[in-house]
């Protein structure tokens, strides 16, 4: 898709970016994005893939009309006005993708990332549109008691990483222990179901 | 050197500023096929100074900046084989 002025615009900062190009940004434009399971670090990844240009849509709000947006900008109000990015409602997306905190059941279509923790760890779980959806339910965290900074830092660098899959730069699956510290990445094993085949 | 070079494609970005200075060449370059040559004409110091440094970083090859008078520039850039921009 061709990005008008004003999206130029509206993105320059990530247009700056190496690897993000009109290309990786008209990919995010097609992206909706189903918010599942409950808990801080959701609105601020909420935010941040708002802003990027996906559309946004918490699993509750599923069967309500196409462009239906919940803007966490404006609180947890699902009816709360799209403000943050207009973009954000203004056409029909094509492409899916889930982003969850805590459990929650994945549909398995388009690529995800669950995150969740403790007070002195977050935990991000990430895997690609083709990936296996059970290791990657097996494998998103158990729980999330994620609150306050360690809540937004994780949600962040969770929204982060669905926006590098959603735009090709991140492959396969992985796991990032997120604290004070940076992150650090593992490899995503195989779960016990899986690795029993 | 440079003045060898048929450009496929012209963008003139004088009347932006920065960061919409790399950011207007940048999504033009993308438009070209790898080996593809842009012609940039750019106004001021900082684009100049950036723009060359941005595209190397992003594996395409800058060519030397051409003086076009009055504080403009003529700059070249042939688009990465395996650049994905």
């Amino acid at each position: 898709m061709t990005l008008t002025d004003d999206q130029v615009i509206r993105y320059s900062r990530q247009l700056l970016l190496p690897g993000v190009g009109g290309r990786e940004q008209g990919a995010l434009l097609e992206v909706e994005v189903s918010l599942e399971g409950s808990g801080a670090a959701l609105a601020d990844a909420a935010a941040y893939l708002v802003a990027a240009g996906c559309a946004v849509r918490p699993a509750e709000q599923q069967a309500r009309a196409p462009g239906f947006l919940w803007n966490p900008a404006a609180g947890s109000s699902p009816d709360a006005a799209p403000e943050l990015n207009p973009d954000a409602v203004s056409q029909p997306r094509t492409t899916r993708a889930c982003f969850g905190e805590g459990r929650f059941r994945y549909d398995g279509i388009g690529p995800r990332v669950a995150v969740g923790g403790t007070s002195e760890e977050g935990i991000v779980v990430f895997q690609a549109a083709d990936g296996c959806t059970a290791c990657f339910q097996c494998s998103a965290p158990e729980s999330s008691k994620l609150a306050g900074p360690l809540a937004t830092w994780t949600g962040t660098f969770g929204a982060l990483v669905l926006l590098r899959l959603l735009m090709g730069q991140e492959t396969g699956g992985g796991r990032l222990r997120v604290s004070l510290a940076p992150g650090r990445r593992e490899p995503l094993t195989l779960c016990p179901r899986c690795a029993a085949r | 050197m440079t003045q060898a070079l048929a450009p496929d494609a012209r963008i003139d970005i004088t009347a932006e500023v920065c960061p919409m200075t790399y950011v207007r060449a940048k999504l033009r370059l993308e438009t070209l096929p790898p080996g593809g040559v842009l012609e940039i004409v750019l106004q001021g110091e900082e684009p100049l100074k950036n723009l060359p440094r941005n595209f190397r970083a992003e594996g395409h090859e800058p060519m030397p900046p051409e003086p076009l008078g009055e504080g403009r520039f003529r700059l070249c850039v042939r688009k990465g084989q395996g650049a994905g921009q």
